[in-house]
């Protein structure tokens, strides 16, 4: 046996301890997402309570919101809420009973809106406006993941500092609640403080056909083994509904490293 | 009236028949000179009896002085040579009021009092304090002559056991206090007004509650129990029905309109809500058209409320103001302990609190701040008051600060779950909080549930409820404890009873963003610039048509296309029919 292969068996074996030994500690519960194909790709086959997930979006449009949404519903079999931070001011509720979450379980929680720009006289102001927009924001989003009466928050979240990543993560360990973060591609290269990084793309080539495939990988797990391979789901166009494709993801451990 | 007689009844030697008349045209009463709506009353009373135009003339007559032959109307030069001297035959009286019972004859003189619009309306103003503890909004009718109380119970009936049981307690405090009264409840002002100024005809009312036993509502088991006592309770959805059958004279039309009304020979409110109402404008008066349509639950009425006698309320002030944040902080969190104590002690809890900071300049600035459930809780309301103060904009120090707190019955903490009692009440208190506190920093406005509306157009589909009222309206509290049981509590059936749907985007832009650059209106254009990228189009799907009628508010004429990007991703786009240009309208995130 080559000295490498036992470094790496080693560094497996304590990643295994570690794990061990956080989740015993752990408030944490899994809940299985209902997506077959993802379930497989997830470490513990579900997605963890009282956590923090990313769900990292190549480009507009590719339903990781819809995804993620369809796989945290199992989750308000759970008494709580979702609750939804709306920045922007464009979450269009509907989509919400497409993935079986019925409206009467969320709260909209929408900070002052900027509308636009003025005349460029006014720009300051527009930006001081924007900011203090973001940060109300970011302030609901903490309130939110404090609260024991939310069982998910639901975001879309572009720019956020490591201090308030980590200050959510604190926040789900006391609560229990659990964060999804629907992000832009341009953040894959910071660090990460979530227990899951999901990314969602376009199976390529693209085809017209009647239902769009999409690609999950596993970036990040923070407390299981890092998986190769992906899962195959498709968003059926007519009623916007996500199913698993059968193909199931590659198990194996990857020889890299996950933390 | 109630009151006079109850003060001379316990004075001892005074007969009960009484006559309260106007005094001479040009006397007013020094306290009504200032009071607009005292003189309001007064002119509405000289409209209804011309006589009292002239001079003094009666208004208003005891039972008693009813069968003594004083009529309301009557100058009172004419009443008084009528009713003195006078003998009224107790037996007679007795003949008339009860049956059967006899009684020795006795005399008695008709005391004839000088009637003040401020006084019957101080003295509901005193009954409405026995009723605060039933409600949190108690206030007076809108009508000239007021003589009812409104209530706003919302979600209170199931502190004292139901509707039906808060009704009879209301009816024992207020027979206790010496006032004769009927009550009614039923969902707006407007059907409760018709029904307690109506003689009531128990036969019907028998009916409508056998009738309305056999649909589910929780106040149908209530009713049955109620016949005996001047209570009347209509159960959701029976109101058009029950006010159908009430005279017109209930409707709260002004006189001139009733008058109209009775010459074409309308005696009903069914009548009345029978006719064509694009018609209405043009043969009644502007407040007619209002009064029907809240008749028809169409406008909503709101309660305004009557400040309360003795209040909650703390007060500072400080020949040496304070400079900053922290300062106005402190002297917040005293006056929060100060009235969290006197609550404690009154066994209520707060529901909303306004404060008002006087600056060094003497500029008023009001602070207010509301919970979603009612609390006792010191540490909660100081901490929706900070986040309210962060909004602020104070440019001055404040000299002086005063809180007033709105109550409401201690709200009563019940098990839900015999195994796990804690599980569904500790989500709804967190959840409370929270909400709380992000309304009170954000406004009332960005915390809210959803809707769903039978609307065809996609912006309108789902509407936008909040949870706490705004600042400026004037909406009682909402029915915060079923909102709050709604959001926090798994509800299976729900789940099961989801519709499939048609697919819609989960991001809507506010507004539709026009695309540029299509060669060909009848085909989705060929590329689409998304957030600053320009992708083309290799698939799409559709029409699918979304049309409104020509007469609404925003009418939609739009074939509405899913285009796939060679990305990947998909978008939400439409032509409209009208101009036929092609807009943006969702994405499928």
């Amino acid at each position: 046996m080559s000295a490498a292969t036992v470094r790496q068996e080693a560094i497996q074996s304590l990643r295994r301890k570690l794990a061990a030994s956080e989740q015993s500690h752990s408030i944490q519960q899994l809940v299985p997402s209902g997506l077959k194909s993802l379930d497989a790709l997830l470490p513990n086959g579900g997605l963890p309570t009282a956590s923090l997930i990313e769900w990292i979006s190549e480009d507009v449009g590719l339903s990781a919101a819809s995804i993620a949404l369809k796989a945290i519903a199992p989750m308000l079999a759970l008494p709580g809420c979702l609750a939804i931070v709306d920045e922007r001011h464009d979450f269009h509720a509907d989509t919400l009973r497409c993935h079986g979450i019925p409206l009467s379980r969320a709260l909209l929680i929408r900070p002052a809106h900027v509308v636009s720009a003025e005349p460029a006289t006014n720009l300051s102001r527009f930006v001081r406006q924007a900011s203090a927009a973001h940060s109300d924001a970011l302030w609901s989003l903490e309130q939110a993941a404090r609260c024991a009466g939310v069982r998910v928050v639901l975001t879309f979240l572009e720019q956020a500092s490591s201090a308030v990543m980590r200050r959510l993560q604190l926040a789900v360990e006391r609560s229990g609640v659990t964060i999804v973060l629907i992000r832009p591609a341009s953040i894959l290269h910071q660090p990460s403080f979530a227990d899951l990084r999901l990314h969602v793309a376009a199976q390529q080539p693209v085809t017209a056909t009647d239902r769009r495939r999409l690609s999950v990988r596993l970036l990040r797990s923070r407390h299981g083994l890092q998986h190769t391979g992906h899962a195959l789901l498709e968003v059926d166009h007519e009623t916007g509904a996500v199913h698993s494709i059968s193909e199931l993801a590659d198990a194996e451990p990857s020889a890299a490293t996950a933390f | 009236m109630q009151s006079l007689q109850r003060r001379l009844r316990s004075e001892g030697d005074c007969p009960p028949s009484l006559a309260l008349h106007t005094g001479a045209p040009g006397t007013t009463d020094p306290k009504t000179r200032t009071a607009s709506e005292a003189e309001t009353d007064l002119k509405y009373l000289r409209s209804v009896f011309p006589s009292a135009s002239g001079g003094p003339a009666v208004v208003a007559v005891s039972r008693e002085a009813w069968i003594a032959g004083v009529r309301p109307g009557m100058p009172l030069a004419e009443a008084r040579s009528m009713a003195q001297p006078l003998t009224v035959h107790r037996r007679q009286v007795q003949n008339k009021t009860r049956r059967g019972t006899t009684e020795a004859a006795a005399k008695t003189t008709v005391v004839f009092h000088e009637w003040t619009p401020v006084s019957d309306r101080r003295a509901l103003a005193a009954v409405a304090e026995i009723t605060r503890r039933y409600a949190p909004v108690v206030g007076l009718d809108d009508m000239p002559l007021p003589d009812s109380l409104l209530l706003d119970i919302t979600g209170c009936g199931q502190l004292f056991g139901g509707e039906a049981a808060l009704a009879e307690l209301l009816l024992r405090d207020l027979r206790q206090a010496g006032c004769n009264s009927r009550i009614a409840i039923a969902d707006t002002i407007a059907a409760v007004w018709a029904l307690t100024h109506t003689e009531r005809d128990r036969p019907e009312v028998r009916r409508s509650s056998q009738s309305s036993q056999r649909r589910a509502s929780p106040r149908d088991a209530d009713i049955a129990m109620l016949h005996e006592l001047p209570i009347q309770i209509i159960p959701p959805g029976q109101q058009q029905e029950e006010l159908a059958r009430l005279p017109i004279s209930a409707s709260r039309l002004p006189l001139k309109d009733l008058q109209i009304l009775a010459h074409l020979g309308i005696r009903s409110i069914g009548q009345l809500l029978a006719l064509p109402r694009e018609d209405l404008p043009s043969r009644l008066s502007e407040d007619a058209v209002l009064r029907v349509r809240h008749l028809l639950s169409i406008t909503e009425e709101f309660i305004g409320p009557l400040l309360e006698s003795n209040p909650v309320a703390a007060a500072w002030a400080s020949e040496y103001p304070a400079k900053t944040f922290a300062d106005i902080r402190q002297v917040l969190q005293h006056l929060v302990e100060n009235v969290a104590d006197q609550i404690d002690r009154r066994r209520v809890a707060c529901s909303m609190i306004a404060c008002e900071l006087t600056s060094v300049s003497g500029t008023k600035i009001p602070l207010s701040a509301s919970v979603v459930k009612p609390t006792q809780s010191a540490e909660l309301m100081f901490d929706v008051l900070s986040l309210r103060l962060e909004t602020l904009p104070l440019s001055e120090p404040v000299a002086a600060m005063s809180m007033t707190l709105q109550t409401v019955p201690l709200p009563v903490s019940r098990q839900r779950d015999l195994f796990s009692p804690t599980e569904h009440i500790r989500p709804q208190e967190e959840l409370a909080t929270l909400i709380a506190r992000l309304s009170n920093r954000l406004g009332p406005q960005s915390v809210s549930t959803f809707r769903i509306q039978a609307d065809p157009r996609p912006e309108h589909s789902v509407t936008l409820e909040s949870i706490l009222p705004s600042d400026s309206g004037e909406s009682s509290l909402p029915q915060s404890e079923q909102v709050l049981q709604r959001l926090t509590a798994p509800d299976l059936d729900a789940l099961e009873k989801i519709e499939q749907t048609i697919a819609r985007p989960l991001r809507l832009l506010a507004a539709p963003q026009q695309i540029t650059g299509c060669d060909d209106s009848q085909r989705p254009p060929e590329h689409i610039n998304v957030l600053g990228k320009v992708r083309a189009v290799i698939d799409f799907s559709g029409p699918e048509r979304i049309q409104t009628a020509w007469w609404t508010d925003q009418p939609c004429n739009r074939d509405y296309y899913r285009v796939l990007m060679d990305s990947g991703s998909q978008l939400w786009i439409f032509r409209d029919l009208q101009t036929g240009n092609w807009y943006l309208h969702g994405v499928f995130d």
